[in-house]
């Protein structure tokens, strides 16, 4: 186990059994993050990309099920263990942001009673101020008591006064103004960005170690997408946080990611650095996406290429690799075997046939040393 | 591993999994929809055995619904019969009526007595078998003393029958009346005519009621939402009115004002036959399209905004056309839904009328009179109220599934999990 | 807050004023009154009825006594029972008919919204298909074959009345006919609500928060699943109101409902003015409660009216 990882995942598979069949949405994943790495995943709608995550938190609904695997969490298996214990990791250690803001927040609540109400479940005085506490008792023998508990490791929930204080410190630091006006206010009276800043400090207020973005800036607009990608950056930084950003926009990874995951019909296709990512791809699905994007970098303009095809089935995917009835590469082998995901340099990996000896070669995909 | 594998595949080769689904229209889609809900298809099932059963049943059926059976009254769907004789089988009635049967339950003949035939003191009664010619066929006497002489009790019969010197205490069997298969009713009208009738004229009042509804309602309500404004507060105000009391209030009081009125004698009677049909159908529909006016305005109100309408409107398309053209076709889904559910719900109300003493007059009859005529006599005769009440029970439950697939259908949104 | 009270008052008030105006002149247009039925009263006689009771007047005159002596609370004789005012008789139909009504919305809510919770908690289970099946048949079965059915039954059973309100056990028939079609109603509509809100993003935010199965259930989805419960309570007075009228009769409870389907048989113009009166203000004034309590239910509702 290496212990500078937050996260690490290993061979995740999970499915949905519907009355039609087994959808396979998640098909032997691994991969790992670094304790305060930005990971971004990018795959388009299907490809299993938040299914992943929804497993690490055990969100997953019926009729999904976690079918194999381990999810190293700091040390734990989260698929080992209890409903209750992963309650309590749940927005205290790991948080997680969902694409749209404007239904991701209870109608019905104020924004004080939701925040207060997961800053109650997960957190504790801090140690000094629980000491500060413990001398202002008057009553020798109970102060002694409550230190004694102190040192045991015995902290009280913050109370209602101090979560709401907590409560009000975060949405500062997102970035709303007036803090203390708002939060007494429904969602319903936020914006959509707004809103998004709201789940954003709901999320950071236990101070978790890892926080999980689905797709956070889709359904904002561009101006408000900036915005929210420079708080998540400014976060990561100065809390130190652990972020795995989830998005189907090569861009946002651009501009907020350390390392990226390319994913496609339930499997990892590719992975490295940003920059290996962005200029030399070594997977035809990843050249296809960055096809797709519009440029307009050198001042003409070029025709877009999309990907030709539909993503794959997945209640019946192809035996092989799920790209390969899309794939201009496309061999024998792709149909009858899914290709491992193969050393490209230190930090890239690309699970593409093309690194094999004895494929033939295609500009701009690079052999590796042979069958890892 | 094999070289060969290796090399690239022609763009036929790929195993390409994308399939090209046949595309069907949108009721194509909706009748799928529908025929995978398993209890909205017995709905559909159920609501054609119901109008089979008013229309091609009271064809089949030998008895008329107004047909008056005084020998057998109030005679049930099964009954005891005691065997007095070689092929000689007698009934006798929960109104102590004797009648002579044929060993698989055929009514043959009732018996001719009196109140004047019953000894005060034996408590033996004469019953006379009589020819069309009121000449003397046979006899048979009833000893009714079992019930009232305390020596007797322990013999738990209530009465026996005396015949050519021989006494029956014990039946004989148990046997399906198979004249009047659900029985006969307090003046011997055969319970299924009148039942397969009542349906008839039941499901007559809700679809009438149901169709001048969709009409006004949607008429009203499309207009309303159309034009919005000033015309719409008025339009809807009205409505909001006509809401703030329950409904059925209404229904009572047009109910009163109509019944044996000049407008029910001279137009509505002659239209819809007499007993008050006509009546009923006004009451309903005269309340009732509200609830239709204020879905189709809402409807309307939100379809409007689209930018097809705009687009009809752009190319100088007449409001009228717009409304009938675009509009309504629209927002059928929902109306045809609503309208589904309006029928039972019109059946529910013509009954409920009923029960109150407010339905359709005999002879004629509609589920509703016929349940509440029947609760007068449960005691009794039980059979009289729980036929005509599982008739409306089938038949609500019946458009209710309908109703519920139709609108899961129609609207794939609205299906609950 | 306030204005938007006020105006909801004012525009309840005017709704009642049209609603009077309607019935009264609706009445009036029966051909007879209540003094030309079966037996033909001496002319006389008849005479002399009508101008004690104010008929000979003008119609329009008698419109405007008649509501003149509304505002001061006197809805006027009845016409059929000449020893008693409308007020007497509706004061002592009132309570028999309040207690079946009170119960039964106690009943229905009480009922209704857990099994339907549960039913939507389980769903596709037999305990679902349980609540399901009984709320289909509520609804499509008629009150008053439950009620017949139920008087059917208490023929055997020793300890069961078969009417009045006697005993405790003797409302457990009215109040289980009369609350049949809305305690499955409200079943049927609280799981499919609440099955509907399971669905939605915020329970997702509220589990990813680590929030308990228990409060994510009855804190986040049972309040937003009562939004649609909520608009129903208007339309379920009304179907309770309406429904005592068979309730009371099956089960010979002297109740309002009896008056006034007795009084509508008889034309007796004071009693069924007074019986619709009482009924849409109680209606009107239930339907503003619940706009009130909408409201605070749901916070999007703008209360500025």
């Amino acid at each position: 186990m290496n212990n500078e990882n937050m996260l690490e995942i290993k061979n995740l598979e999970t499915s949905f059994f519907t009355h039609l069949g087994e959808v396979k949405a998640v098909r032997n994943i691994s991969y790992s993050l670094k304790k305060g790495g930005i990971l971004g995943i990018v795959g388009e709608s299907g490809s299993g990309k938040s299914v992943t995550l929804l497993s690490v938190m055990r969100l997953i609904e019926d009729p999904g099920k976690i079918k194999n695997g381990e999810i190293i969490f700091d040390g734990v298996d989260l698929t080992k263990i209890s409903k209750t214990e992963i309650q309590d990791i749940r927005g205290s250690d790991i948080s997680m942001i969902f694409q749209d803001p404007m239904t991701s927040i209870n109608p019905v609540f104020t924004i004080q009673n939701q925040m207060v109400e997961v800053i109650r479940r997960h957190m504790l005085i801090s140690k000094a101020t629980a000491i500060m506490e413990a001398q202002e008792m008057s009553n020798i023998s109970k102060k002694e008591k409550a230190l004694k508990n102190i040192e045991d490791g015995y902290l009280r929930k913050l109370n209602r006064k101090e979560a709401l204080e907590r409560a009000i410190y975060y949405l500062g630091l997102v970035g709303i103004p007036e803090p203390e006006v708002r939060i007494k206010q429904y969602p319903h009276q936020f914006s959509g960005g707004m809103r998004q800043r709201v789940l954003i400090a709901m999320a950071l207020s236990c101070e978790p170690k890892l926080l999980i973005a689905d797709e956070p800036t889709t359904a904002l607009d561009v101006t408000i997408q900036a915005q929210i990608l420079d708080l998540l950056k400014k976060i990561q930084k100065e809390l130190g946080t652990s972020i795995i950003f989830i998005t189907h926009d090569l861009g946002v990874i651009a501009e907020v990611c350390e390392n990226v995951i390319v994913m496609y019909g339930g499997m990892v296709m590719e992975k490295g650095t940003v920059n290996e990512i962005f200029y030399s791809p070594q997977h035809p699905y990843t050249k296809g996406l960055h096809q797709s994007i519009p440029k307009n970098i050198s001042g003409h303009k070029k025709r877009l290429v999309p990907i030709e095809g539909s993503p794959p089935d997945l209640m019946n995917p192809p035996k092989g690799c799920p790209f390969s009835p899309r794939c201009k590469h496309a061999m024998q082998i792709c149909i009858e075997e899914a290709a491992p995901l193969a050393k490209v340099s230190e930090t890239q990996y690309s699970a593409c046939w093309l690194q094999h000896q004895d494929s033939p070669d295609v500009e701009g995909f690079t052999k590796s040393g042979g069958v890892k | 591993m094999d070289k060969n594998k290796f090399k690239l595949l022609e763009t036929s080769q790929k195993l390409d999994k994308e399939q090209t689904r046949k595309s069907l229209t949108y009721w194509q889609d909706v009748w799928r929809r529908l025929r995978k809900n398993k209890l909205s298809v017995l709905g559909l099932i159920g609501v054609v055995t119901i109008l089979l059963f008013a229309t091609v049943g009271q064809w089949l059926n030998p008895h008329d619904y107004d047909a008056q059976n005084r020998d057998f009254k109030n005679i049930p769907p099964t009954f005891e019969i005691f065997k007095i004789d070689e092929d000689m089988y007698v009934y006798l009635s929960d109104m102590y009526e004797l009648i002579l049967v044929s060993e698989n339950g055929k009514l043959l003949a009732k018996f001719d007595s009196s109140p004047s035939d019953l000894d005060p003191i034996t408590k033996i009664k004469d019953f006379r078998l009589l020819d069309e010619n009121d000449v003397l066929i046979t006899f048979v006497e009833i000893d009714f003393s079992y019930s009232t002489d305390p020596l007797k009790a322990d013999e738990n019969i209530l009465y026996s029958i005396l015949y050519k010197d021989v006494e029956y205490k014990e039946t004989y069997t148990k046997v399906r009346n198979v004249t009047f298969i659900l029985g006969t009713d307090t003046v011997g009208r055969d319970l299924l005519s009148r039942v397969m009738y009542g349906t008839g004229i039941s499901l007559t009042i809700a679809f009438v009621a149901a169709f001048i509804n969709f009409f006004v309602g949607v008429l009203y309500g499309s207009f309303a939402g159309f034009f919005g404004g000033r015309t719409d507060n008025i339009m809807m105000r009205i409505v909001d009115i006509i809401n703030s009391i329950p409904l059925l209030l209404y229904v009572i009081l047009l109910m009163v004002v109509l019944k044996d009125s000049d407008f029910e004698k001279y137009i509505l009677d002659p239209i819809f036959g007499a007993g008050g049909l006509g009546t009923i159908i006004i009451a309903l529909i005269s309340v009732y399209w509200v609830g239709m006016a204020r879905l189709v305005r809402g409807q309307v109100l939100s379809l409007k905004e689209q930018e097809y309408v705009l687009a009809a409107r752009t190319i100088g398309v007449s409001n009228y056309k717009i409304v009938t053209k675009h509009l309504i076709p629209n927002a059928l889904g929902p109306i045809i839904v609503t309208m589904t559910m309006m029928i039972p719900a019109a059946v529910f109300t013509e009954a409920f009328l009923s029960f109150i003493g407010l339905g359709i007059s005999a002879p004629r009859s509609s589920l509703g009179t016929l349940t509440s005529a029947g609760a007068d006599i449960m005691q009794t005769y039980a059979y009289q109220l729980i036929v005509p009440a599982l008739g409306i029970a089938f038949m609500m439950l019946s458009f209710n599934f309908l109703g519920d697939g139709l609108r899961d259908a129609l609207d794939p949104r609205l299906r609950k999990g | 807050m306030y204005s938007y009270i006020g105006k909801k008052i004012i525009s309840s008030l005017i709704t009642l004023l049209i609603v009077i105006t309607v019935v009264f002149f609706m009445l009036r247009a029966i051909p007879g009154g209540p003094f030309t039925r079966e037996k033909p009263l001496p002319e006389a006689t008849r005479e002399r009825l009508e101008e004690a009771y104010g008929l000979n007047e003008p119609l329009i005159m008698q419109y405007f006594i008649y509501l003149g002596n509304l505002t001061q609370g006197d809805l006027g004789p009845s016409f059929n029972q000449p020893a008693y005012t409308v007020n007497e008789l509706l004061i002592e139909g009132i309570p028999q008919t309040a207690k079946i009504g009170g119960l039964a919305v106690i009943f229905i809510i009480s009922l209704g919204i857990p099994l339907g919770v549960i039913s939507a908690l389980k769903s596709n289970t037999s305990i679902d298909y349980g609540v399901t099946i009984i709320a289909t048949l509520g609804i499509t079965v008629p009150s008053f074959v439950i009620g017949t059915l139920f008087i059917l039954a208490a023929r055997d059973i020793s300890w069961m009345p078969v009417g009045g309100l006697d005993t405790p056990v003797a409302f457990i028939g009215p109040v289980v006919a009369l609350s049949g079609y809305s305690l499955s109603f409200v079943a049927r509509l609280t799981r499919s609500s609440m099955l509907e809100v399971l669905r939605q993003d915020y329970i997702r935010t509220a589990r990813a928060n680590g929030i308990s199965e228990f409060k994510v259930i009855f804190k986040h989805a049972l309040k937003n699943s009562l939004i649609p419960v909520t608009t129903y309570i208007g339309p379920m007075i009304a179907a309770l109101m309406t429904g005592s009228f068979v309730i009371e009769k099956i089960f010979v409870i002297n109740g309002i409902g009896k008056y006034f389907t007795e009084s509508v048989q008889a034309q007796d113009y004071t009693l069924v003015i007074g019986v619709t009166i009482f009924y849409a203000a109680f209606y009107i004034f239930m339907v503003f409660l619940v706009d009130i309590l909408y409201s605070i239910i749901d916070p999007r509702i703008k209360m500025e009216g």
